[in-house]
């Protein structure tokens, strides 16, 4: 009786460990700002990392999970790749679904890369009007 | 040293696998990347923007997410569907908060991966 009330209890914590349905959303700031979207090797001037937070099995976000348009935003960046994921947001998980919480907080990284001034060769074609990003690779 | 009964060394390695794999259930590290392929102008789009494609699918990995099955990238459907604009959003459905950190044991992970965007 003792061992499949144990056996129970684990059951119940292994469905509700580490995962949740939390959305990441990876978009520009509003119009007119206009973003290029970078191919994974191009060098870039800013990296920016953060850690956002969902709980309750990543039903609420303790912090806006559509970061990646404030930190575009912020930076100014006019070329961008966004990566969510990664180890240290695995081992962060393991270890809140190790201890008490068991699941009930979900951990997720964000990175933002980019470019404060275009350094591709062609320029974003615009559908509404506005002025095009500039064309032509940076000075170095 | 005495050597443990048949019966009690049993109950210790079913204890030492049940420990291990309360351990490893947790864990997980899968990325997604918003990238666009090389040589192609792609636009980030933004919230409000109308999108005329979906493009929905699970991407699979091994090693806790440290290594993926399928593409976890946004390359292949801006190819696919010859996008110029694009944004994406990840998560996690219900179905695989429940069979993540059952298959995590054997260091298999699921996440979606949804990419709209237009031609």
């Amino acid at each position: 009786m003792r061992h499949k009330l144990v056996a129970a209890v684990l059951l119940i914590a292994l469905g509700t460990s580490s995962s949740g349905c939390f959305y990441i959303h990876g978009q520009a700031p509003p119009l007119p700002k206009r973003v290029r979207l970078l191919p994974p090797d191009t060098p870039v001037e800013v990296t920016r990392k953060y850690q956002t937070f969902y709980y309750a099995w990543g039903l609420f976000s303790m912090t806006r999970s559509d970061y990646p348009q404030y930190i575009i935003e912020q930076e100014g960046l006019v070329e961008a790749r966004i990566t969510h994921g990664g180890l240290w947001e695995g081992i962060l998980a393991g270890f809140i679904g190790a201890i008490a919480i068991s699941g009930f907080i979900v951990p997720q990284n964000i990175t933002i890369e980019g470019n404060r001034t275009p350094t591709m060769d062609t320029a974003i074609v615009q559908h509404d009007g506005a002025a095009p990003v500039t064309a032509g690779r940076a000075s170095n | 040293m005495t050597e443990l009964s048949s019966p009690r060394r049993g109950h210790r390695r079913r204890r030492a696998i049940l420990i291990a794999a309360l351990l490893l259930a947790p864990l997980g590290c899968g990325t997604t990347h918003l990238v666009a392929p090389p040589g192609r102008t792609v636009r980030i789009m933004g919230e409000d923007e109308k999108a005329s494609v979906r493009s929905q699918r699970t991407v699979w990995y091994w090693m806790w997410g440290g290594r993926q099955f399928t593409d976890n990238t946004t390359q292949s459907d801006i190819e696919r569907y010859d996008l110029h604009e694009v944004r994406y959003y990840t998560y996690q459905t219900w179905f695989e908060m429940l069979t993540n950190p059952i298959t995590s044991i054997v260091s298999i992970q699921r996440r979606q991966i949804v990419v709209e965007g237009n031609p």
